[in-house]
């Protein structure tokens, strides 16, 4: 059994410990937001957020999460889009669509330590795969993105 | 079982996380004779807005946005109210191919379908425009549609499309007029994806997120030869996992099916499996590239040749012989391949992303032996396919995975999700052919 905070609310799983959280929220509880692509880490299709930070849900054990709270595309979006899924949006980032939830869960965790990154430091961090090639209008929509989140502040 | 969510518990929690809308009816609705059909192609509701139903599948290119701009354009309705849904592939069977052969590939959805939208949504206007005319009691001629409204210059009267609707779904038109490229406001111009808000907030449905009620996962593992079969297996530590229901065999490979995927490809690790690897055994890369490099030189064929290559060659200050290279490669589209089937004894439904609905289909219905009426293939999005790979042949052209899926389904009497893992996706793709082609050039300086 193991209680975490998800998307806010209290979650307790009945689950085996060494379950990756990306099946627990995918197949146990449904959501399927969060993607999966390779299983090892490698392609950030799965990114979630654990106490802001991004991880990949495909090799974090369940036992990992436990006490700690847990946001995922689902839960970001709950109050209307983010001012990053805005700036997607705004820059029609998505082609096929399947790496954007891992994407933006990645640039946001990102802007949230560092309001402007330059484009090296986007390339070094958000390493996700994009399939479809993506990665120019991505950048573009990280850079529009702190304006609207300054603009929310504001 | 101690590791099992309660049922009960289960949907409560799914429910209360917002995770139970899943994006397609059940049962679904009846395709034809909805109300405010107009025709195969478009619905107009009460409201007004307009669902365009795509037949193409949607893989990156942005495809149920340009289709509906076509059919937005030409029965002249407000964009703002335009939604889309994937065409019935079951309807298609039914009523005479109205969406004709259902096949995305080769860059041609909008170049092969574009003719036939223009048409079918111009069909469709002028009917609203008879039916106002009729309601009215003046001639059509004195009418046009604009921005989902019908008016009526001489009176000024207008009508949305929502209240003609009904009203519309009359006899077809059989030469609607339509309209000249000047009076375009949406084609030409570059506008928002109407998929980007649902791909960006996780809502997107792709074949891997289907979930229906009672569904079991299946994990499979193909013999690591390509061409080779099972010869057997122990599966009694798997059974002892908990949550695993059956490891069995499905057309040459082996199936571990649970209650959650990860719970199927941990079992199918556990299993003490003997393939029968077969002839390929022998062959590898370093095999392969000796054939293609004996074959070039024994037999290569002659693509290009500029110049007078002899005499050039023979006075050239420098020569350049390159060997190019090109491996089997696998498609590696994002979304590792998957496919979820519920057979019941009068009617299969399969849910997937796929370029062919119509050979789902038709594998469904050989592996049943039911008719292409009770088929319902359910197309769903696909997940970076790769449409743009070699010759525009994509992955999910082929129908292996959503036959594995339709057999277990079957064998169970359950719906049955099949997911492959990365690495069984690499391993068994329809891969881009290998090559080897030389380049021998002279240059004169
Ligand atoms: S699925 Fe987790 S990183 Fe690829
Ligand atoms: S949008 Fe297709 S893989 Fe990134």
């Amino acid at each position: 059994m193991a209680e975490f905070i998800l998307n806010g609310r209290a979650a307790s799983i009945d689950a085996e410990a060494e379950m990756p959280l990306l099946w627990v929220l995918r197949d146990v509880l449904g959501l399927t937001g969060t993607k999966f692509g390779c299983g090892i880490a490698q392609c950030g299709a799965c990114t979630v957020h654990v106490d802001g930070e991004a991880q990949r849900a495909c090799m974090l054990p369940l036992a990992a999460v436990a006490g700690r709270a847990v946001t995922t595309i689902e839960g970001l979006g709950a109050g209307g889009p983010h001012p990053v899924q805005q700036a997607w949006i705004a820059e029609d980032v998505p082609q096929c669509g399947y790496c954007q939830s891992g994407q933006i869960m990645a640039v946001v965790a990102l802007l949230a330590r560092e309001p402007r990154p330059d484009a090296a430091t986007v390339a070094a961090t958000v390493d996700n795969i994009c399939r479809c090639g993506t990665y120019p209008r991505l950048l573009r929509a990280v850079t529009r993105a702190p304006e609207l989140l300054t603009g929310k502040a504001g | 079982m101690a590791g099992d969510v309660s049922r009960r518990r289960f949907l409560a929690g799914a429910a209360a996380l917002g995770a139970l809308g899943i994006g397609f009816h059940w049962p679904p609705q009846a395709a034809s004779g909805e109300e405010g059909e107009l025709n195969a192609w478009l619905v107009v509701a009460a409201d007004g807005s307009v669902t365009v139903r795509i037949a193409e599948a949607e893989m990156g290119q942005g495809v149920t946005t340009a289709l509906a701009m076509i059919v937005a354009e030409e029965l002249e309705c407000d964009w703002r109210g335009v939604r889309t849904e994937f065409a019935s592939v079951n309807r298609n069977h039914r009523d005479g191919r109205p969406y004709g052969r259902m096949l995305t590939g080769g860059f041609c959805s909008v170049r092969g379908g574009r003719a036939g939208l223009h048409r079918a949504a111009a069909e469709a206007r002028e009917r609203l425009v008879a039916a106002a005319a009729a309601r009215w009691g003046v001639p059509a001629a004195s009418c046009r549609a604009e921005q989902g409204f019908v008016r009526h210059a001489g009176s000024g009267r207008q009508l949305g499309y929502g209240e003609l609707a009904k009203a519309a779904a009359r006899p077809p038109v059989r030469e609607p007029p339509l309209k000249s490229p000047a009076e375009y406001r949406l084609l030409g111009r570059p506008l928002a994806r109407l998929d980007t808000p649902a791909k960006v907030d996780g809502s997107a449905l792709y074949g891997i997120d289907v979930r229906l009620p009672g569904m079991l996962y299946a994990a499979i593992a193909h013999c690591p030869v390509v061409g080779g079969t099972l010869e057997r297996f122990d599966e009694a530590e798997a059974l002892r996992r908990p949550g695993v229901a059956a490891i069995v065999e499905v057309a040459g490979a082996l199936a571990a099916v649970a209650d959650n995927w990860w719970r199927a490809n941990e079992a199918l690790a556990a299993v003490r499996v003997t393939w029968r690897e077969g002839d390929n055994a022998k062959l590898d890369s370093g095999v392969l590239r000796d054939r293609f490099r004996a074959e070039l030189a024994s037999n290569g064929e002659l693509a290009c040749e500029r110049g007078d290559f002899a005499a050039a060659m023979a006075v050239a200050s420098r020569r350049l012989e390159v060997l190019y290279e090109m491996p089997f490669l696998a498609h590696a589209a994002m979304e590792p391949m998957n496919a979820t089937a519920w057979v019941t004894e009068d009617r299969v439904d399969v849910w997937l992303g796929t370029q062919s609905p119509d050979r789902v289909a038709a594998a469904a219905s050989r592996l049943t032996a039911l008719n292409l009426d009770r088929i319902h293939v359910h197309q769903c999005y696909l997940g970076g396919t790769d449409a743009g790979v070699g010759d525009g042949f994509g992955r999910r052209f082929e129908s292996d995975c959503a036959e594995q899926a339709i057999a277990l389904s079957k064998r169970f009497a359950r719906p049955v999700k099949v997911l492959w893992s990365r690495e069984q996706d690499m391993r068994n793709d329809f891969y881009r052919p290998m090559s080897t082609v030389a380049c021998n050039a002279g240059l004169d300086a």
